[in-house]
Order: C-alpha cells, then structure tokens, then sequence
C-alpha cells in the first residue's frame, strides 16, 4: 500500500504542476493589460507603473510565475480586481454553499440510482428496466438548467412549495435550509444519478454471475441476502470510482445550477468575475476546484486500492 | 446505446483499407437492426434535417421582432408562443439547432483531428514523447469540462466559435486516450511488421494502416463526445459564454 500511494503522490507532480501553470498563463493570456486594469482605466503612467512593479508584472513570464507558485502555496490568491478585497477571502467564503449543495446532488444521485440501480439488474429485460432505462436515457439527455427553470415554475410559482431560489445556512435554520437546498440539490443531481443507476446495473448483473454468488445461493441464503450482502457489496466497489472522476463534472455542473436558483456559492462568484473581468479570483477560484477535483480523484484511488488488493498488487507498471 | 447512431453518417468510402471499411458497414448494419438504434437514427436524422431545412420549416424570421405580439402563449400562429422581443419561439428553436450541431461537429471534429494525432504519436513514438503527451492531457482531464469551457471563454471571450474551441479542447485527451492505446495493440501486429518491411514510411504506416483498423472505437467517441458537447454548449450559452445575440443572427437569444 505505501509504495502504491507513494506511486500515485508521484504521478500527481507532474499534474498538479502542469494545472498551476495553465492557470497561470491563463491570466497572461488575456487581452489587456493587468497593471492597467487593476489601476483603473484613467489612472495615470506613473501610477500604472508603480502596480506593474508592485504586481512584479515587470519580471521575466518564468519568475512571475515562481512568485506566484509561493504565494498561491501560502494561501495568497492575489487581491481582486474589482473589489480590491484578497480574492482568497472572496472565495472561501462562498465555498461552503458549493460543497453543501454538491454534497446534497451527491446524497441524492445516490438515493436515487441505489434502488433504482438494483431494481433494473434483478429485473434485467423487463417492462421495470426497460422503463427506467428510457427514463435514465431521457434523464442524460435533458440539460439540467433547463430542468431547474422547470423545477422552480412548478413548484415555486405554480404550487408554491418551495422557494424559487437563495439560500439559508443550515446554522440559522436546519428546516428552512433544507427546503431552500432541495431544488437545486435534486437538478444537479439529474445527469449523476441517472449515470450511477446505469453503472449499478451493469456492475451488479456481472457479480450476479460470479460463482460465489452461486455458492451463496446453493448453501440457503435468501434472495435479499444474496443480493445485499454478496452481490451489492462488490459492484460497489467499482462505483466508488466512478463518483470520484464524476465528482469534477458534479463541481462543474454546480456553477450552472447555481445561476440558475441564485445559490450564493463560487460558481456564481466565477460568472460575476467573468463579467468584471475579475482575473484574480476566476483564477483563484479555478485553481482550488481543479486541485480539489486532482485530491479527489487520488482519495478514490485509494480508497479503490484499500477495497481491492489486486490494484495496488496487480498489474501495474 | 442513445447516442451511437450518430455513428452512421459516417461516410464508408472515405476509408481507404478493407478491414475498417468492413467493421463501418458492420456496425452500421448492427445500428440499423438494433431497435433502440433504429430509433436513434430517426431522431439524429430528424434534427439533421431541421438544421438544414431551417429556412424552409421555420414560420417566421427568428430575429423578426413582431410589435404588439411580446410574450404571447402557444397560439396556432406562434406554435410555441412569442418571446419578449415578440419573436416566434418555434422559429428560433429550428435556427439555434443549427448553432447547437455545429458548434458540437466543430469542436469534436476538431478535437478528434488533434487527440488522434498526438494519440497516435505518443502510442507510436512511445518513450519520453509518450510520457510528456499523456502527462499535459492528464493535466487537461484534471479540469472539469465546464469550468475550461469558461477559462477558455474567458481568455479568447464568449462567442459560438470560442466555445467550440473550449468544447474542443476539452474532448481531446478522451481522443488521445483511445488512440494511443488502439496504437499500442496494433503496433506489434503482423500486418504492421509486414507494411513496415515492404518499406512504409513511419506516415503511411500510421495513417495507411493503423489508422483504418483503430477507427471503431473511436468513432463510437466521436458520437459520444458530440452528444456531450451538444450538452455542455447548451449550458456555455446558458451562462452567456455561447453563442452572442449580435454577432450570430438566428442563435438563440
């Protein structure tokens, strides 16, 4: 296990370097000017000189870069264009409305795909699967924006249920936070749980077939023992994978969806920035997803490696 | 598979060896005997025809701006009803499928053209060309696809083409993957070995003869990196990154 993660820490290097780079550049490669614009269009020379310096915009690409790897690696995000504030204060303090309503899409897809999952694979070929294979087939099809607008003239403005969009922190009121997340949570949900419950699926009908499963039959066990104890146990080993790399798409989705029910988190932070031209903090922001996303994907590596010996033992290089 | 009809347009003739010629046909027979291919033919064709027969099938001008006809509901001139600029909804969905499918066919086929090459390369070369190639795309998957859809449309700014470029660059290292490894298991092969000592060029033998025989699964790619970039446009201009108003007349608004 310590040479396999030791294996995985490694090849992480090359990824993480090559992400902080591109997101570098990224500010670079922007039309305009930095110093100006962080200035202010009618600022002075002298002025726009003193930032250029300050910025250190005046050093050579490669050292601008080194500079900005050892503040990013202290938690300096620069400060923001537009508000002048660190651009880090700026996007912690919204990250927890992005997790909380990424972890909720998650719990969902879960909920849903589980049973659904199972359901399809015990009863592969029948009018039961084939209809939650159409539905899950429409499910991937639909953009989830779109879905939401739905969401929110159904039950937001027609049945008055819920409330169209906002937020409430789970500290002020559990109750009322909870009505407020369960829209947005269930749309981005959409896209992942139909794909896991597909997964399940196939998945479970292939440790369906394994002898094992067979012994476990033959030696008396009921069906719901076979299924719940052998058989689900193992398909979901590979499923714990699958939630890893989709986690990013998961993160990625959650910026739409929060425009869409005006939930405070950092995609709608990216979208303002985008508008303002806010380099710092879109590349402050970009650079904590995408190494959070890089983490995540090692932690289900490892994770897999820990549930099934034959990886980190077997067949790699 | 829903989407693996996208797979049939696909012109046959245009291949130049036997072999893949005959795995075309054969997965286009596969798709057409399949119900659900059946059914996913008719509907890929169906939108085919909307985004070519636009001007013939839309009722009005999209960008026709009708006074006094602002937000109207479905009525049975205006099918689906009027936007707040008075415009026909019904015609602005059958124009903007024209922007939908080819700013997906754009960016697939773009990044298709880029991850095969390098894929090629990197499987071909192998060594440090391999390790360096696989390592950047490594990097690339690392982001997810919408958020180097906005950094990309934040450095080039938002626009149809910049999208297809940002949904282009984030199909190409699923492209490369598959190439690369389609060139490791053909490159020991003794059709390959043969070409190579009846004096094939290191070109020809990678476009003349791996190439052909590696096309299936990335044709099946092809299919479903369009389904996904014909998604994630939708949500690019959703969040104002796609197609712009003014400088597309017909995109949606």
């Amino acid at each position: 296990m310590t040479q396999y993660l030791a294996w995985r820490l490694a090849q992480l290097v090359p990824v993480i370097l090559l992400t902080t780079v591109a997101v570098f550049l990224m500010l670079r490669l922007v039309p305009g000017d930095p110093a100006v614009m962080f200035a202010g269009p009618d600022a002075p020379p002298e002025e726009v000189e003193a930032v250029r310096v300050a910025m250190g915009l005046n050093q050579p690409l490669p050292v601008q870069y080194l500079f900005w790897l050892q503040r990013v690696a202290q938690g300096d995000f620069g400060v923001s264009y537009a508000s002048k504030y660190p651009a880090r204060d700026l996007i912690f303090q919204r990250l927890p409305a992005t997790l909380e309503l990424t972890i909720a899409a998650l719990l969902f897809a879960l909920a849903v795909a589980l049973p659904t999952g199972i359901i399809s694979a015990l009863r592969n070929r029948s009018a039961t699967d084939f209809g939650l294979t159409a539905f899950s087939s429409l499910a991937l099809a639909i953009p989830n924006f779109w879905l939401g607008i739905v969401l929110i003239i159904v039950f937001a403005l027609v049945l008055g249920w819920l409330p169209p969009g906002g937020r409430v922190e789970f500290t002020q009121d559990p109750q009322q936070a909870l009505r407020f997340l369960l829209l947005p949570a269930f749309t981005l949900s959409l896209h992942l749980g139909a794909e896991l419950s597909r997964f399940l699926k196939a998945s479970l009908l292939e440790v369906l077939s394994e002898d094992y499963v067979r012994t476990a039959r033959a030696k008396g066990l009921r069906e719901r023992a076979v299924v719940l104890r052998h058989a689900l146990r193992n398909s979901l080993v590979p499923l714990v994978t699958v939630l890893g790399i989709r986690f990013g798409r998961l993160l990625g989705g959650a910026i739409v969806i929060e425009s869409v029910f005006g939930w405070p988190g950092v995609g709608r932070l990216v979208l303002q920035a985008i508008g303002n031209r806010d380099y710092t903090v879109i590349q402050g922001t970009l650079l904590l997803l995408v190494v959070g996303f890089v983490l995540i994907n090692l932690l289900t590596d490892l994770l897999y490696a820990y549930l099934d010996p034959r990886i980190r033992l077997g067949t790699r290089r | 598979m829903r989407t693996s009809s996208v797979s049939v347009p696909v012109p046959a003739e245009r291949v130049p060896t036997r072999p893949a010629q005959s795995a075309i046909a054969a997965m286009a027979l596969r798709i057409v005997r399949h119900p659900l291919g059946g059914i996913g033919l008719i509907l890929t064709c169906a939108i085919l025809l909307l985004a070519v027969l636009a001007p013939l099938l839309a009722p009005y001008d999209p960008i026709r701006q009708i006074h006094g006809r602002e937000l109207q509901p479905p009525s049975a001139e205006h099918i689906l009803g009027t936007d707040e600029f008075g415009r026909d909804i019904l015609s602005r969905i059958i124009y903007g499928s024209r922007i939908s499918l080819m700013v997906g066919l754009v960016a697939v086929l773009l990044g298709g053209v880029m991850g095969v090459t390098t894929g090629l390369l990197a499987g071909y070369e192998g060594g440090w060309v391999d390790s360096i190639i696989m390592r950047f795309y490594d990097g690339l998957l690392a982001f997810p696809a919408i958020l180097l859809g906005i950094a990309v449309a934040t450095v080039l700014g938002p626009g149809a083409i910049n999208a297809a470029i940002a949904l282009a660059i984030v199909s190409v290292p699923q492209f490369a993957r598959i190439a690369r490894a389609s060139m490791l298991t053909e490159k020991g092969k003794d059709y390959v070995t043969a070409a190579r000592a009846l004096g094939a060029g290191d070109r020809r033998l990678v476009f003349a003869h791996v190439l052909p025989n590696s096309i299936s699964p990335l044709v099946v790619q092809l299919a479903l990196a369009m389904a996904y970039a014909v998604l994630l446009e939708a949500s690019l201009s959703f969040l104002g990154l796609g197609a712009q108003p003014r400088t597309h007349p017909g995109a949606r608004c």
